[in-house]
């Protein structure tokens, strides 16, 4: 099966809600700040509930934090 | 543990004076710091932070994994050398390096250590990858 890619706005939506750290928005969904750096760099794909949580964060969709590419 | 390995299946040179009153001094005192520190920084991290996440944990499982396969491939390879070793004589002891009882130990005890080090090595390699 061909491998997608998911690319995600965090870094975008993080600057947005004032500059917040990496460590704020790991600890808001219960995760550490190297998993927030993976995420944000596409070295690790996030869990559905991680990728909900994250989105819950920012009050936005899913698919505006996150998309996928063939 | 190495330590106390080689220790138990060397024993201690000779050319040595024996120090291990005052080793297990020290070992006993080393323990209980690290025990104490241990604590001390598991109190203060679990308030606030998160120690373990998703991620960890499949990094931990291909570890596992890994160190899982190794261990399933010696043990096969051990009990074939037994079989073999009691198919073939006592005379098979000889030749076949674990032939005797006392070099399955060993041998078990080596791969449970080597074990260890593949689950820890493949975890550095993933979280350095950043899995």
């Amino acid at each position: 099966m061909e491998e997608g890619q998911i690319t995600n706005h965090i870094r975008k939506l993080r600057f947005l809600a004032g500059e917040m750290t990496q460590a704020e928005l790991a600890e808001k969904v219960g995760v550490t700040r190297q998993t927030i750096n993976a995420i944000e760099a596409a070295k690790y794909s996030p869990s559905l509930e991680l990728a909900f949580k994250i989105a819950e964060v920012f009050d936005k969709p899913l698919e505006e934090v996150f998309n996928y590419k063939k | 543990m190495v330590f106390f390995y080689v220790m138990f299946v060397f024993g201690w040179p000779d050319t040595l004076p024996d120090y291990s009153a005052r080793f297990t001094k020290i070992f006993i005192n080393v323990f209980w710091v690290a025990i104490i520190i241990e604590l001390i920084i598991d109190f203060t991290e679990s308030k606030n932070r998160v120690n373990k996440d998703e991620r960890d944990e499949k990094i931990e499982a291909v570890g596992h994994r890994y160190a899982y396969r190794f261990l399933t491939l010696m043990i096969v390879t051990i009990l074939f050398q037994i079989l073999l070793s009691n198919f073939l004589g006592k005379s098979a002891s000889d030749y076949l390096l674990l032939g005797q009882p006392r070099m399955i130990f060993h041998a078990l005890f080596l791969l449970l250590f080597s074990a260890s080090i593949i689950k820890r090595s493949t975890m550095i390699y993933h979280y350095r990858k950043s899995y």
